[in-house]
């Protein structure tokens, strides 16, 4: 099982153990974390799960799909480290990723 | 005050004035005579479905509680169960990984339209509908196309309740075991067979890995024979009764068959094909100054969401001009339809391919028939006519 930390848009950091390789959408909603919706629950129908890879990571996780970037592009506040969590699966090898929670709508 | 009963025939005619009424007057709503709990404005529903530690699938989403045919899935776990067995399916049912089925769609689509075609008659659940998406899961599944037929009997008898009784009629429950049969007989078979890239084998693969159990790979295959077409049956039949109701729509529909999708998203909030879902509580809970106690059953009206106007401006106006999918038509959250994208995908080819050859059409509301089940609303048979071209 992989341990990864989510930061809120607040700053606070939550390390979360991901036992059943969920979904870095999963991860937040399963730990009721602030700032992911997750509405279709994973199913690449709402971006609603949007949140931003740390730096150090970016590269490190597999690229978005061609239709993962196409819904990334219609999203506000979006940067070049955005990625949708429900498309990002948290793998034994991801023990260390960050991600950081956009604000709560 | 105000009465909801879901086992009233009455109530499967028309819910939404009585939904309007349990919003206003009573958003925490108490059934004594079935004991259960019912939220029905939006906000409620979705803190309900997002609240799983407090309202749990665990002991199923029927009001009546689970009975004795029933299995583990993805609809009556919570996670971590529930994240586990979804992911056995999830990838599967990605939109790029669902478009791929395009063509098989549209050529299903267009056999089962082709007998119809000249006649100038259809009856759109019968004939049209009520069969596609069967006939997709069948192929999905790697099931012979011939075994569509009695599937859809089974699982049409375990939909229906009768007039005011809570639960299976006999039918219900011989349709649940026939179907039981059937799948353990799929599992016993496939599982001594090279695997393939059907649902089936990836499911066996789970089974053989040890991901899933054999109780939850039935409970998978018994899921998938009810969720590949009830549903998806009556929101494209009901996206047509309701185009049929709002002859302007229908004429931009037609005019401009990209508004398809929006329509089908419309349904979805205005006249969902799933009206019901409950959840048991697992502690007591307050909501709405009153406290709703552990063990208790609490009903999420979806079809109440969907016209809640806390939400929406001008619920009760059928406008395909929101084109948003700011609905909870397939759900919310972690239990979110696992089928969405092969439900629109099919949907959208299924009103494409008919309004192809109806052009505009007229509804035979006489002939009409609703389902009557707690959770599923729609029509059992929808015979409309349309005008057939001069050749």
């Amino acid at each position: 099982m992989a341990k990864v930390t989510y930061v809120e848009a607040t700053g606070v950091p939550h390390d979360i153990s991901a036992d059943y390789h969920e979904s870095v959408m999963e991860g937040a909603v399963i730990n009721s974390l602030p700032g992911m919706e997750g509405m279709c629950g994973g199913m690449l129908s709402c971006g609603t799960c949007h949140c931003y890879i740390d730096a150090a990571w970016v590269d490190r996780l597999p690229p978005p799909s061609h239709e993962e970037r196409a819904m990334l592009e219609n999203i506000e506040g979006r940067r070049p480290n955005s990625r949708l969590g429900c498309q990002i699966r948290i793998t034994d090898d991801l023990t260390g990723l960050v991600i950081h929670l956009p604000p709560e709508a | 005050m105000v009465e909801f009963d879901p086992y009233s025939y009455a109530t499967h005619q028309n819910p939404y004035p009585i939904y309007r009424r349990l919003r206003d007057e009573a958003p925490l709503y108490h059934n004594e005579k079935y004991d259960f709990w019912a939220v029905s404005r939006f906000e409620d529903c979705k803190a309900v479905l997002k609240n799983f530690s407090v309202f749990s699938s665990a002991k199923g989403i029927e009001l009546q509680g689970r009975h004795d045919v029933a299995y583990s899935d993805v609809m009556t776990t919570d996670p971590p169960h529930h994240t586990r067995l979804r992911h056995v399916m999830s990838e599967l049912f990605q939109p790029a990984k669902i478009a791929e089925l395009e063509q098989l769609i549209r050529s299903t689509a267009r056999s089962l339209l082709a007998p119809c075609r000249g006649s100038g008659r259809i009856d759109m659940i019968a004939d049209y509908a009520g069969r596609l998406p069967m006939l997709i899961m069948c192929r999905l599944l790697g099931y012979p196309p011939e075994d569509d037929a009695r599937i859809m009997k089974w699982t049409n008898d375990a939909v229906h309740t009768e007039e005011g009784v809570q639960g299976l009629t006999a039918a219900g429950i011989e349709g649940l075991i026939n179907l039981g049969k059937y799948n353990e007989n799929v599992i016993a078979t496939r599982s001594t067979l090279s695997l393939s890239d059907d649902l089936v084998s990836h499911l066996i693969e789970g089974l053989q890995g040890g991901r899933i159990n054999h109780l939850e790979t039935m409970g998978y295959l018994q899921l998938l024979a009810f969720a590949g077409h009830e549903t998806t049956t009556k929101l494209m039949g009901n996206a047509v009764y309701q185009l049929w109701k709002h002859p302007a729509v229908l004429q931009d529909v037609l005019d401009d068959p990209s508004l398809i999708g929006a329509a089908i998203e419309e349904t979805l909030r205005y006249d969902s094909s799933v009206q019901l879902q409950a959840r048991t509580t697992t502690r007591d809970v307050e909501m709405h100054g009153r406290v709703v106690p552990a063990g208790a059953k609490m009903a999420v009206l979806f079809g109440s969401a969907g016209r809640d106007e806390r939400k929406y401006e001008r619920p009760d106006v059928f406008d395909i001009s929101r084109n948003s999918r700011d609905h909870i038509g397939f759900g919310y959250g972690l239990h979110s339809c696992l089928g969405a994208p092969l439900a629109r995908l099919e949907s959208r080819i299924a009103l494409e391919e008919f309004f192809k050859m109806t052009g505009r059409y007229e509804v035979d509301e006489a002939n009409t028939r609703i389902v009557h089940s707690a959770n599923v609303h729609g029509f059992n048979l929808l015979p409309l006519s349309f005008t057939v071209p001069a050749r």
